[in-house]
């Protein structure tokens, strides 16, 4: 077994484990123009029912959010799709992101006059952001730049097995795991939303529950998500990231085998330990295969 | 609604602001209730008007209703917006 | 006028369109449901983020939400895509709320790619069947027009939205249902509402939702100003919560209100109702379709795409400037009216036309670009609710 890391170097130096384009709508409003933009080949879109009628803290938090999955090393380039008139402003969130070190273009709907200019104009700087995206070589590094990612309902045995196999191996390790239910880790360090995963193992905060807490890691900058779910929870993924999903009953497995990566009652830490390195390098997750575009935000206050 | 000489509207006879339905310059003179008016500042399309002088914590008059109140003096003629006007409702 | 015609349904209502909908039921099948739709004439898809997570107190919201979705007129039948077949709650409901459900597990099919090749043939044989009914006369009562406003500025309360209420006080007369929503955007409009109200009862109703949300809004303690108004709303000269609700009352013309709904809940007798919505424009327009809105109409100052997967949406712009910016994302110009080309009167009657003429068949633009925007409204916080 290979304990060596393949990946993409980028601008800020870190490690990228994907190659993907984000294509980012700054609103739920232009999620059908951002999808179309993302049909251009090697552009992932995701949609999302947020970036209007929001308030207070919620309006930063969700702007972290979406600077944190835009400035994750997986990405190599983004698309802001903008309508114009949303709370979270695309310009801005094309500004913040370019300043966090990433390549970006900004196209906005009511800028540029109407869904289809719009589309015209993203799907080029698609093209244009691909062919710079050849810049970050391809190199070999070892396990001191992974950032494992663990989405978890709680400190189980798995949770301490997996963080701390990573740990000793030389990985950083972030948590993302529901408020009040840290157990072990009720000391360690904690990360704000939105910043680096520290070294060693930290948590990641306000990070939500379930299939919220992948957009929280990626934004800790993790390059690989272990989903250790507790019985009967469906498998789900992440759109710019690969996320090992391992099922928590045997049950939950059999009936959704194909959309599961391991089966944790049989699965030991090791094993997906091992199965981590080899997604790093390139080996799809189920999820991955499927083609699965899950972004889902964790909020902290209702829509007005 | 409008003439091609309309420039700004004055939704009901107890409103002390006007709209503006194209932008006009600072400078110029539209007509109100029958009367001249000076405008100020530069008001963007859509945007609105004292027609009348709104002192501080009086209301802002549209459609004959309140939609907020002055935070500071607003004389006859300058843009009155959310640089001078606080909601009575959602407040800061 | 030519005759209105629709499609009956077995409950009495009447649908415009005859969509065969695939909805899913968890965040986890919403890919399913996706690739099952896909390439299938007729067949229509969202997606959402709901997982279902136990002791989420906003359930009983989205549960109904999601049924009603599935149960609207538009839908000949609805395929919901489940993760476990015992998971039959919202099933049940949408089939109590009128719909031709067909409930699809994951768990019996290992996951999305057999789900899917489990659900295409199901979604072939309906659309086979869509595809023989014909369209029968209908009456205008059968029509539930669907108003909102979004992307607003000042020209909105002078000349779409009060043009919309012409077109909505036209359809009120003929038996036909109105549903005005958007709760945060009355805010300053509900003495005028409350006036309006058909009884007492809904007179009180009216003024405990609207201040209600406005307290609940209150109680979080935040500055809404960026959010209310929006700032395209500011950048378009609207300044306070109070103006851009006294422009987006319009909307609802001069009909006595008939009645005040829950989110995503049905109307029980026609003429104009008030739903209780966020101001958000997905959310809004999920909410109206799954109380069963058949028909919506939608202004726009600043411009905006979007439409629903289901229910014809008619953009509607208030002013000439972005009617010409975004011609492709926008089917009327409500801005001949500053232009002296149109009253407000004329302009309500030529909605009124082109919304009847929409439910007969007439593709709106967001139809034709297959905007399908899906939001999920809560109440609570989620960090509230879970945190414990």
């Amino acid at each position: 077994m290979s304990v060596t890391l393949r990946g993409r170097r980028r601008r800020d130096g870190r490690l990228g484990a994907r190659n993907h384009v984000l294509v980012l709508p700054s609103v739920v409003c232009a999620n059908q123009t951002a999808t179309l933009i993302g049909s251009e080949p090697g552009a992932v879109a995701v949609v999302h029912q947020h970036g209007c009628g929001q308030v207070g803290d919620d309006v930063a938090h969700t702007e972290r959010a979406f600077l944190g999955s835009a400035t994750n090393p997986n990405v190599g380039a983004v698309v802001v799709v903008s309508l114009g008139c949303e709370t979270i402003q695309g310009r801005r969130l094309a500004r913040l992101i370019e300043r966090g070190g990433q390549r970006v273009a900004f196209v906005g709907i009511q800028q540029l006059g109407g869904t289809f200019k719009t589309v015209d104009h993203g799907r080029l700087a698609v093209g244009r952001l691909r062919a710079e995206l050849e810049a970050d070589g391809l190199v070999e590094a070892g396990l001191e730049e992974l950032v494992l990612g663990i989405a978890a309902d709680g400190a189980t045995r798995a949770v301490r097995e997996l963080a701390e196999a990573a740990r000793i191996a030389g990985a950083s390790v972030v948590l993302a795991v529901p408020e009040g239910a840290r157990g072990d880790w009720e000391g360690a360090p904690v990360i704000g939303y939105g910043q680096a995963a520290a070294a060693g193992i930290s948590v990641v905060e306000q990070a939500g529950e379930g299939t919220e807490q992948h957009l929280a890691l990626a934004g800790a900058g993790a390059q690989v998500i272990v989903s250790l779910r507790g019985p009967g929870r469906a498998p789900q993924g992440f759109a710019t990231g690969p996320v090992l999903a391992v099922a928590g009953d045997p049950g939950i497995y059999a009936a959704l085998e194909d959309d599961f990566d391991l089966d944790g009652s049989s699965a030991g830490a090791e094993d997906v330990w091992r199965r981590v390195i080899s997604v790093f390098n390139g080996e799809q997750t189920a999820s991955e295969k499927r083609g699965a575009r899950d972004f889902v935000l964790h909020r902290i206050a209702r829509t007005m | 609604m409008a003439s091609t000489l309309t420039r700004v509207l004055l939704l009901n006879e107890r409103d002390n602001v006007a709209v503006a339905i194209r932008a006009l310059r600072s400078g110029e003179e539209v007509e109100v209730r029958g009367r001249r008016l000076a405008v100020v500042d530069d008001i963007p399309f859509g945007h609105k008007l004292a027609v009348a002088e709104i002192g501080t914590g009086e209301g802002v008059i549209k459609y004959g209703e309140l939609i907020g109140r002055a935070t500071s003096p607003i004389g006859s003629g300058r843009h009155v917006h959310v640089h001078n006007v606080v909601s009575g409702r959602l407040p800061g | 006028m030519e005759q209105l015609t629709g499609y009956p349904r077995p409950d009495g209502r009447w649908g415009v369109r005859n969509h065969v909908l695939v909805l899913p039921l968890h965040s986890a099948a919403s890919l399913a449901a996706e690739r099952s739709a896909e390439g299938l004439a007729g067949a229509a898809s969202v997606g959402h983020q709901w997982e279902g997570i136990e002791g989420d107190p906003d359930q009983e919201r989205i549960a109904s939400t999601l049924a009603g979705f599935a149960a609207n007129p538009n839908c000949f039948a609805t395929v919901l895509i489940g993760i476990r077949r015992e998971d039959t709650a919202i099933a049940k409901a949408a089939v109590r709320r009128g719909g031709r459900i067909h409930l699809v597990a994951m768990a019996d099919h290992r996951g999305t790619a057999g789900t899917v090749a489990a659900v295409r043939p199901l979604l072939e044989r309906l659309l086979a069947e869509a595809s023989l009914t014909q369209r029968r006369p209908m009456p205008i009562s059968g029509l539930v027009l669907g108003l909102e406003c979004g992307g607003s500025d000042a020209l909105s309360g002078i000349t779409a939205n009060p043009a919309l209420g012409v077109a909505s006080d036209l359809l009120v007369a003929a038996g036909g249902t109105s549903i005005l929503a958007e709760t945060p955007e009355l805010i300053g409009a509900e003495h005028l509402l409350a006036a309006r109200a058909a009884t007492p009862e809904v007179g009180r109703r009216v003024l405990e939702v609207i201040t209600g949300f406005e307290s609940a809004i209150r109680d979080l303690g935040v500055d809404v100003r960026g959010a209310q108004p929006t700032p395209g709303n500011q950048a378009g000269g609207l300044t306070t919560i109070e103006e851009k609700s006294l422009g987006a009352a319009k909307k609802g013309g001069d009909a006595p209100v008939a009645g005040v709904l829950g989110f995503a809940q049905p109307p029980e007798r026609p003429g104009l109702q008030i739903m209780d919505t966020p101001g958000h424009d997905i959310e809004q327009m999920v909410g109206m379709v799954a109380g069963g809105a058949n028909l919506a109409a939608f202004t726009t100052g600043r411009g905006t795409p979007t439409g629903s997967a289901i229910t014809p949406v008619l953009k509607i712009a208030t002013n000439t400037a972005i009617y010409r910016r975004l011609e492709g994302d926008i089917d009327l110009n409500a801005g001949a009216i500053l232009d002296g080309e149109e009253s407000l009167e004329s302009m309500g009657r030529l909605i009124y036309r082109r919304l009847l003429e929409v439910a007969a068949g007439e593709l709106t633009s967001s139809e034709r670009r297959g905007n399908r925007e899906f939001a999920i409204s809560r109440t609570v916080s989620p960090m509230t609710a879970f945190s414990g």
